[in-house]
């Protein structure tokens, strides 16, 4: 395969879920292009629809006004996503979800999805700008 | 049952009841699975197997339904069973405890093995 220096993809998808889809078959395209193992392409392409899921429901609260961007960067050794919303910030000190306590029901079943992205990612940060609005950011490195 | 992404049957006997879930895992099934399970109670069997085809996906919407089917199961002390899962669907069943909770299995023979 050629030698990737630095490429830039970038989507603007309408916040109507489903859409989603769009953003993870394309990061899965250029995971395979850049070599990625078929299991980091699947690992990438949960954290991708989880995050974008995020950004349709809670960031831009499914109003398909909005639009959701994805950017993908790819260089040499890894692929950034960067993922942004309108919303106002990222709740990330949610409590950590634990399979006990939901069959207890002592958590909802559900609230999952950073757990997810955090836990199949190589590195994972959230931030907010008042003037760009929320932005998940995630790398997966190439390990040749 | 069909909804978008994803068609939900079941079928059974005295001995199993299979849940089989074409397609995708997501929010958008969580009343088919719901409705699903209560069919399977209607069965004479303590046996649930949620079967997935090779195209099934799953993300955090989907593990809810399924959390959610266990914790039906508990309190009616059925054994859930889950079959035709990838790698990367055990990955993630792994890294969420539902293995604690429920029994992956090749296929539908090997329930009665177990």
């Amino acid at each position: 395969m050629e030698k990737i220096h630095r490429e830039v993809i970038e989507l603007a998808i309408p916040s109507r879920l489903e859409l989603e889809e769009v953003a993870v078959d394309t990061a899965a395209s250029v995971a395979r292009i850049m070599g990625f193992s078929e299991d980091r392409v699947e690992d990438l392409k949960t954290a991708v629809e989880e995050a974008c899921i995020n950004a349709i429901e809670h960031g831009n609260q499914l109003d398909s006004s909005m639009k959701v961007i994805v950017e993908l960067i790819a260089d040499e050794s890894k692929l950034q996503v960067d993922i942004h919303d309108q919303g106002r910030g990222i709740k990330t000190d949610i409590e950590k979800p634990d399979i006990d306590a939901k069959i207890a029901k002592k958590q909802s079943s559900r609230g999952w999805g950073l757990f997810l992205i955090q836990n199949l990612m190589d590195e994972v940060e959230f931030d907010w700008n008042p003037e760009t609005g929320n932005l998940t950011r995630m790398i997966i490195h190439l390990r040749k | 049952m069909m909804n978008q992404g994803h068609i939900i049957n079941i079928h059974g006997n005295d001995n199993l009841v299979v849940i089989e879930v074409h397609g995708d895992l997501t929010a958008s099934a969580e009343k088919d699975m719901d409705d699903a399970y209560k069919k399977a109670c209607e069965y004479n069997t303590k046996n649930i197997l949620i079967k997935f085809d090779d195209k099934s996906r799953i993300n955090s919407a989907g593990i809810a339904n399924v959390i959610n089917i266990v914790i039906e199961s508990q309190e009616r002390q059925h054994k859930i069973f889950i079959t035709g899962v990838s790698k990367h669907f055990r990955k993630i069943f792994e890294l969420v405890g539902l293995t604690k909770y429920t029994t992956i299995v090749e296929s539908e023979e090997e329930v009665s093995k177990v």
